[in-house]
């Protein structure tokens, strides 16, 4: 009982830290992508052209896997507290956002142009 | 890119999300319908950079909901499990309706949040304690205590009607998948009704679960390819700086004033998506 009453503000405190950070970079990423894409627009200049994209692209990124580490540090934490049938809970839903991301890689085989862009968006 | 469109994008993201942050909810509600009815863009591109612009308001509004204290962690991930699987078939789903149906599924849910903007919503009756909880709220520890600043004490709660709770949640993350929403104003019957929870403890808990149901879907709609980043990069950016917006003003406008106003853009976007699933455009048909 007090030992989970110690970890649960633990993990909210650490939930809200990778957020507030995860989300400051970001929208950093995406900040300084569409600058860069649409100083690209201009004429007369030369920065690099897909560079833009591809920053913007990891943002995006960013932000769908900010809720998935959500859930695992969740996962870590409720093994941690060794609380099987909640380990099992949130593996469950990891596997399920995970079979999403299979879903969706299946059914871009089908369309050659989709998809193209998901492979290591930034380097 | 051209910095019109830009800017046009960003702008209707924040404008949509401090709308939206205002009443609590993400701003994919509004997002999709001024893109596609005002943009003209398709469909299916609008509902890919809407669900990243929820997943970026989710993001942004859980953090400050974790730290109050109010976010019940663990029935959270419980009910992920719902939402996420409703998510996965809506993205099976969304491969298959024909656009007109989209649409009309979006003209439906437009006029049911305005419904529920309408009425007011009362703390959940029945909350006297049942003799030991239900069976899962006991096998899984769901209840809990938040801080309640009006009281300044410490509130328990139980919570019930697990299974019912689920299956309502399933069909939120669907309909969440399926129109790039957050859904939260689909997720209160389930958070009122079924569960029974407090309201600030079912707004936080149904906040942080938007993230992660958001998340399955456009982790999906990403791999296909149906996220395009110069569209969805503007929007989210945007909605970030909205969410943050909306919370401010939140503090400063009447309540009733917002609910009022809302009610009429939901109405106003209903009757033009309805207009659309038919094939009627009444704004910029000829541009």
């Amino acid at each position: 009982m007090t030992r989970r009453d110690a970890i649960i503000p633990r993990l909210e405190s650490l939930l809200a830290m990778l957020l507030r950070y995860g989300t400051w970079l970001a929208s950093g990423l995406i900040g300084v992508g569409v600058t860069l894409a649409l100083l690209h627009a201009l004429p007369a200049t030369d920065t690099p052209s897909s560079l833009g994209l591809r920053l913007i692209t990891a943002g995006i990124v960013c932000f769908i896997l900010l809720p998935v580490c959500r859930v695992a540090i969740m996962l870590v934490v409720f093994i941690v507290e060794r609380d099987f049938r909640f380990v099992a809970i949130a593996a469950a839903v990891l596997a399920i956002i995970l079979a999403g991301f299979a879903l969706g890689t299946r059914s871009a085989k089908t369309q050659p142009h989709a998809g193209s862009s998901a492979t290591h968006p930034a380097k | 890119m051209n910095l019109a469109h830009v800017l046009w994008l960003f702008g209707v993201a924040v404008g949509a999300s401090a709308l939206g942050g205002m009443l609590g909810m993400a701003g994919g509600i509004f997002i999709v319908p001024i893109l596609t009815l005002f943009g003209h863009l398709d469909i299916r591109t609008a509902i890919g950079a809407s669900i990243v612009s929820v997943i970026a308001c989710s993001c942004g509004s859980a953090a400050q909901f974790l730290e109050s204290g109010l976010t019940n962690i663990r029935l959270a991930v419980l009910l992920e499990t719902a939402t996420t699987a409703g998510a996965l078939t809506g993205v099976l789903l969304a491969g298959i309706i024909p656009v007109p149906y989209l649409y009309f599924l979006f003209a439906l849910v437009l006029a049911v949040s305005a419904k529920q903007m309408m009425s007011r919503r009362g703390e959940p009756a029945a909350l006297a304690p049942t003799a030991n909880g239900s069976g899962w709220s006991a096998a899984l520890r769901l209840d809990s205590t938040y801080p309640d600043r009006t009281f300044g004490q410490t509130v328990a709660y139980q919570v019930q009607r697990v299974p019912m709770g689920m299956s309502l949640m399933y069909g939120a993350g669907l309909i969440s998948a399926l129109l790039g929403i957050g859904s939260g104003v689909l997720k209160i019957p389930a958070m009122d009704t079924a569960l029974r929870l407090p309201i600030k403890v079912s707004s936080a808990t149904s906040n942080f679960m938007i993230g992660v149901t958001a998340a399955a879907s456009a982790g999906a709609y990403f791999m296909r390819g149906e996220i395009i980043p110069a569209v969805a990069g503007p929007v989210a950016l945007g909605s970030v700086i909205g969410s943050i917006l909306g919370a401010r003003i939140l503090m400063a406008i009447s309540n009733d004033r917002i609910r009022l106003f809302f009610v009429v853009v939901l109405v106003a976007l209903a009757i033009q998506m309805l207009l659309s699933a038919f094939g009627v455009h009444l704004v910029g048909g000829s541009e």
